[in-house]
């Protein structure tokens, strides 16, 4: 009696196994793509010191950096395009570990799958000749030139969804007077110590004093503050400040590139932050005596708006970047 | 003095291989077999001699020779003193140059006078041997004296000495590489003498075999190493230089299949050619690759003038085998003609066209950077991403043709046929994946679709085994009946094992990069925290300073489930490096998860390292080295066959020779 009914129970066995395994397979893709954004756009980019290792897998410290940057990307509401975009923009398209498919890389992308349909063809174009038979080889043709259409249509709307240079982080760090502003003018140093050893994490107060401190040339003191502020809670405009004023302190206290990383990550958060850009070419041209990187901060610069004092002041800078790179051009010309 | 010895040495082995190149051309019968007989043997003494006076010159600190100068110092140890011989350029191309020696001189003992095949292919082996014995001598010598006095050598690159599995992996990859050229000498030695049939393909598959394996060892091995010593957490880069050795590896697995078809059907002549033309070229682009510098990558540990040499060599043999194959082709193109695509005959060329195209895949993401580079100026970086897409893809694709082709007969094979051969294969692969989605939750969708694939392949070898053993059985027991079936088909056995080992490492792969959790944890001295599923405690930092590095490292423990492990992983500075390397503690646990500390940065408050856990990853280490144990399988099986078969015969009475006849 059992063996009559043995096919249908396997056949049901068989369906009930695979609709798990399927539904497994559609429960897990329904839930898409992992959601650590970091995570995945740090496997995306290349490591811009190593051979070829992402920067997720790089133990170096630039690696480091821009990790962090990125964290501070995310969290300022930089879509993904933008976040690749932005390392384009820095360190040209070898930085993508991924090419792009479109313009001279969309090759790559198209190459395998002709392979693949031409390949499908000559298979079936050695099976005798039938009705049957063609009909395969032009489905298999229009299958393979759709796929790649597809590849190529893609690729161009993903070049068109791009957003022109402007990144919307300016919107977002810009407008000024949401923080609530006191005039600080008439307080002195010792009464804004005082009142932030009772409230540890105000950190608008500690970045003032932090920038009282620098002015004076006090630069213990400044780096004191900065230290903490840069790991308080705030708003993305504080920790962009606060950044800028930590790197800055620590390259004047002797640690430039750690300053440099610090300024990085700020002008990061706020590509237009002049007062960053500015500092950061003078970390990298007087203390760390690296002329291409100053000039790149300066060339960035440029392009910003600036009052008559700032323009001076970029001026003197400028004029004497271009000068050691003139020197150092003429030297490797030179040398044998 | 040891200079002058080894290029007279070397001298002579350049003798000898050109006298067996010459020997191809040689008119007289007499002559003709004395030097293809002694000029190979000439060679592998005098490159043997060369390599053993290598050696002595590393174990006795002789830095008046420059490859010891430059990759040896006196505080190396005896184990890496005596690898240390293929820890640079020179040396490597010494050891290149003796494994085809060594090939070359087996296959010339085989050869007859009567035999134009294999005279001429024991030529074409003798003029590539020539080439390189060339290069060690002339190009890149590796007896070349120091100028001035050194005291002590430099040491090897760090990273190849603190591990076996380095030392192993470069010899095991030139074996493979090297003996991809016997095939490739006897279908250029059929392609020179117009012979049709598949008589190049019999007598050297073999070989084929053989290069397969060691080709396969070598890659696992080079896979294990680098997820054990460079501290990035993986196993394959997709570095240029792995890529490299990949192409051949698909190339001739796809030649392995396709050799399979010539033999037992006739078809595809051509193909079969092309390809282990193609598995030979790509071992040369790979060297052409690997030691000219022309790409950047954390393998182009020795630029060189090698490069332009190399590339003229790869353009002439590309060139000079590219227009005999097609002033031949009208010899080698004729064969039955495919009937339908549903047949065994269908899905081994389904199988060469996945694999072509994964090969394609592998080499425009290898090669177009470099040309997009000399044409543009602009770098491109190919990485993880771009290969990921397309292997895994194809991977799939290729496991279920896999198991389809398994069981599929010849010349015709309908859907009923395939499916109640696969029944029990399949329900079993359905049943762990769905059983693992119900029970443990999984929901990566390629673990699921793998484990389902993977199960229904290991199922159908042993039900396969099951039903040939049942069909033998008699009244001497199942052990013979098993032994009977594994003797009747070798090749078919040894392919089976290998399936299975890919269908573990699929496993493996897909489990450790899909389910893989990273995190970056900061600890103080004393402090505990919970990362990637293990409870994680920094007890102290350590100093240790060996005689070839100086490490800083971190005493960690690590705790899971009721298991605590101290690990300690380090950052090591060694004298002729200038930023120090991570060096990764690895916990193996064979249940399931490894623990993978490296650090990033340590100083006196704390420690800053990536904590991660990777499930299964031995499976694939334990399913690459299967894959090889797949190739030795299919030799013993067929060598204990022809024992059976010798003592049958003898028993019978009978003088004639065995028949070799395939899988």
């Amino acid at each position: 009696m059992t063996g009559r009914w043995r096919p249908t129970l396997r056949a049901a066995l068989i369906v009930i196994l695979a609709g798990v395994v399927i539904w497994g397979i559609v429960d897990g893709a329904a839930r898409g793509p992992s959601p650590d954004r970091v995570g995945r756009l740090t496997r995306q980019l290349r490591c811009p010191v190593c051979r070829g290792e992402a920067v997720a897998d790089s133990p170096s410290s630039s690696a480091r950096t821009i990790e962090n940057e990125i964290r501070q990307q995310v969290a300022a509401g930089w879509t993904d395009q933008q976040i690749r975009d932005y390392y384009v923009s820095r360190f040209g398209r070898s930085i993508l570990l991924d090419p792009p498919r479109t313009g001279s890389t969309l090759v790559l992308w198209v190459l395998p799958l002709v392979v693949l349909t031409g390949g499908a063809i000559a298979v079936l174009g050695m099976l005798p000749d039938g009705r049957r038979r063609v009909a395969w080889r032009w489905t298999t043709a229009g299958l393979g030139a759709a796929a790649t259409a597809a590849l190529v249509v893609a690729g161009a709307t993903q070049a068109g969804a791009r957003p022109p240079a402007a990144l919307p982080l300016d919107s977002v760090v810009q407008p000024a007077g949401t923080a609530p502003t006191r005039d600080l003018s008439t307080v002195t140093n010792a009464e804004m110590e005082a009142v932030i050893a009772k409230n540890p994490s105000v950190i608008g107060m500690r970045l003032a004093l932090a920038t009282r401190y620098l002015d004076a040339g006090d630069v213990a003191d400044a780096l004191r503050h900065t230290a903490v502020a840069i790991d308080l809670p705030a708003t993305d405009q504080e920790y962009e400040r606060a950044l800028r004023l930590h790197g800055w302190a620590s390259a004047l206290n002797g640690a430039p590139t750690l300053g440099a990383d610090y300024l990085r990550a700020a002008i990061a958060l706020s590509p237009t932050d002049r007062d960053a850009l500015f500092f950061l070419a003078k970390v990298e041209f007087e203390a760390l005596h690296d002329p291409h990187a100053a000039k790149l901060a300066l060339d960035r610069l440029a392009k910003l708006t600036m009052d008559d004092t700032q323009v001076q002041v970029v001026g003197q800078l400028r004029a004497a970047v271009d000068a050691a790179l003139a020197t150092a051009g003429t030297s490797a010309g030179s040398a044998p | 003095m040891t200079v002058l010895a080894g290029r007279v040495l070397l001298g002579l082995a350049l003798l000898g291989a050109a006298c067996g190149a010459w020997g191809g051309v040689e008119r007289d019968e007499r002559r003709r077999m004395r030097l293809l007989r002694s000029g190979p043997l000439l060679a592998v003494s005098g490159l043997l001699g060369a390599f053993a006076l290598l050696e002595v010159a590393l174990f006795t600190d002789n830095f008046g020779v420059q490859f010891v100068a430059t990759h040896h110092s006196r505080s190396t140890g005896a184990l890496f003193t005596f690898t240390s011989a293929w820890a640079g350029l020179e040396g490597s191309l010494l050891l290149w140059a003796t494994f085809i020696a060594g090939y070359l001189v087996v296959v010339s003992r085989t050869v007859t006078v009567r035999d134009r095949q294999a005279c001429t292919a024991t030529a074409v082996m003798s003029g590539i041997a020539t080439f390189f014995v060339g290069l060690v001598l002339f190009v890149a010598p590796t007896f070349a004296a120091t100028p001035g006095h050194v005291a002590d050598g430099f040491g090897a690159n760090p990273l190849l000495q603190d591990n076996l599995l380095m030392a192993v992996h470069p010899p095991l990859l030139y074996l493979g590489y090297v003996g991809m050229l016997v095939p490739y000498a006897f279908a250029v030695a059929a392609l020179i003498h117009r012979e049709r049939g598949p008589r190049w393909v019999l007598r050297t598959q073999r070989w084929a075999v053989v290069a397969w394996g060691f080709l396969t060892a070598g890659i696992v091995i080079g896979g294990w190493w680098s997820y054990e010593v460079l501290g990035w957490g993986g196993y394959w880069a997709w570095d240029p230089v792995e890529n490299a050795s990949f192409l051949p590896w698909l190339v001739a697995t796809a030649y392995l299949h396709s050799a399979v078809m010539q033999a037992r059907r006739g078809m595809l002549p051509a193909w079969s050619v092309g390809l282990v033309v193609s598995t030979f070229l790509f071992t040369l682009l790979g060297t052409f690759l690997a030691r000219s510098g022309v790409i950047a990558s954390v393998h182009a540990f020795s630029g060189s003038s090698l490069g332009p040499v190399l590339l003229v060599f790869l353009l002439i043999v590309a060139s000079a085998t590219g227009w005999l194959f097609v002033s031949r082709l009208g010899d080698v193109i004729t064969g039955p003609r495919l009937e339908r695509l549903g047949s065994r005959e269908g899905l081994f060329l389904l199988n060469n066209l996945l694999l072509g195209t994964f090969a394609a895949v592998v080499a425009v993401g290898t090669i177009y950077p470099i040309v997009h580079e000399a044409i543009s100026g602009e770098r491109l970086t190919v990485g993880r991403p771009f290969f990921d897409v397309f292997a895994v893809w194809i991977t799939l694709a290729l496991m279920l043709v896999m198991l389809a082709g398994v069981v599929a007969p010849y010349r015709r094979a309908t859907w009923s046929a395939l499916w109640s051969a696969q029944r029990t294969a399949v329900t079993m692969g359905l049943a762990v994946s769905a059983a693992l989605v119900l029970v443990a939750g999984l929901r990566a969708p390629y673990v699921i679709a793998v484990v389902a694939i993977s199960t229904s392949i290991v199922t159908a070898a042993l039900v396969e085994l099951w039903r040939a053993a049942q069909a033998r059985l008699d009244e001497r027991g199942r052990r013979v009946a098993v032994g009977a079936a594994l003797r009747a088909r070798p090749g078919f056995w040894g392919g089976q094992l290998a399936h299975v080992g890919l269908a573990v490492a699929a496993i493996g792969i897909a489990a450790s990069s899909n389910l893989a959790q990273r995190s970056t944890v900061t600890l103080a001295p004393g402090q505990t925290t919970v990362a990637s599923g293990f409870t994680v405690t920094y007890e102290r930092p350590t100093a240790v300073t060996t005689p070839s590095y100086v490490a800083r490292g971190a005493r960690i423990t690590l705790q899971r489930g009721g298991t605590v492990r101290t690990l300690g992983p380090q950052l090591r500075t060694y004298p002729n490096q200038r930023e120090a390397l991570t060096s990764p503690a690895v916990w193996t646990r064979w249940q399931g998860d490894d623990a993978y500390v490296a650090i990033l940065a340590l100083d006196d408050a704390s420690v800053t390292m990536h904590v991660s856990r990777y499930p299964w990853v031995w499976l694939v280490w334990a399913g690459g080295l299967t894959m090889a144990a797949g190739a030795a399988a299919g030799l013993v099986l067929r060598a204990w066959r022809r024992r059976t078969d010798e003592a049958m015969l003898a028993a019978l009475g009978g003088t004639e020779e065995p028949v070799e006849v395939l899988a």
